[in-house]
């Protein structure tokens, strides 16, 4: 299966949402994308996981390494997810430590 | 080299065998064996996700470390399901890369799939030899 990543702005906050699995051969798509929002002076993102069926230590990766660079522009990341295969990977990790998690797009806005 | 897939069945004990290219767009044909696998065992869907990762995990190694030859190196994953437990070895051509870590402090990604291969299975194993790197991952089902 593909990652397919649909992109929405508004009132400056970009929202990412990705539908598919996040492995070492599609997180390199996810990590292009966070780029290239980064490079176009987007720093406040949130991800959208609700559609996604798997993601591995890759994906994670590549999220933190987005987290990074919006951190040095004062930005923000925050996730959408209320799967709890998807959660336990970030709870086995630390990273919902890191991460804002929610559990809808409306509290995701607020946060960022 | 094709993808080929073996199976064996003893009564409810079995034993099959995934052979794949060593190539990253491999990884959804192993987790869909996987997944496949692990159901007609018996484990719920929390414990075949965790099968999933953890197998898709250390196949991601062997691609990355396990195969000097690229896609012309192959990866065996070798299933056997005895006592309502589940094996699986992971076999590639190369040599093992032990990176623990997962995050840092400092947020510096720097490991690859073991913390989450010893959090979500009831045994970690690698063995290293000089054909390759084997690591034996169990899960058994305690329902």
């Amino acid at each position: 299966m593909d990652l397919k990543i649909e992109v929405d702005e508004k009132d400056g906050v970009v929202l990412l949402k990705l539908n598919g699995e996040v492995d070492v051969y599609t997180a390199p798509k996810l990590k292009s994308r966070l780029v290239d929002l980064v490079d176009q002076g987007k720093f406040k993102i949130i991800v959208d996981l609700e559609e996604v069926d798997f993601m591995d230590s890759s994906g994670l990766g590549v999220l933190v390494g987005g987290l990074k660079r919006v951190r040095s522009h004062d930005g923000a990341i925050a996730l959408i997810c209320t799967q709890e295969n998807i959660l336990k990977i970030f709870r086995i990790t630390g990273l919902v430590k890191v991460f804002p998690i929610f559990e809808n797009q409306d509290q995701a806005v607020q946060s960022v | 080299m094709k993808d080929q897939s073996l199976s064996r069945d003893q009564g409810q004990n079995f034993y099959r065998v995934l052979e794949v290219q060593s190539q990253g767009n491999k990884l959804v044909k192993v987790r869909s064996f996987i997944e496949k696998l692990a159901a007609d065992c018996g484990f719920n869907r929390a414990d075949v996700f965790d099968l999933k990762v953890a197998v898709g995990e250390a196949c991601a190694n062997a691609i990355e470390h396990g195969s000097p030859g690229g896609k012309n190196n192959s990866i065996q994953v070798v299933c056997a399901f005895e006592n309502n437990c589940l094996e699986v070895e992971v076999i590639d051509e190369g040599v093992f890369k032990p990176r623990f870590p997962a995050f840092d402090s400092q947020l510096n990604y720097r490991g690859r799939g073991i913390p989450f291969m010893l959090a979500l299975m009831d045994e970690v194993e690698i063995k290293e030899s000089e054909e390759g790197t084997t690591v034996r991952l169990v899960k058994c089902r305690l329902y």
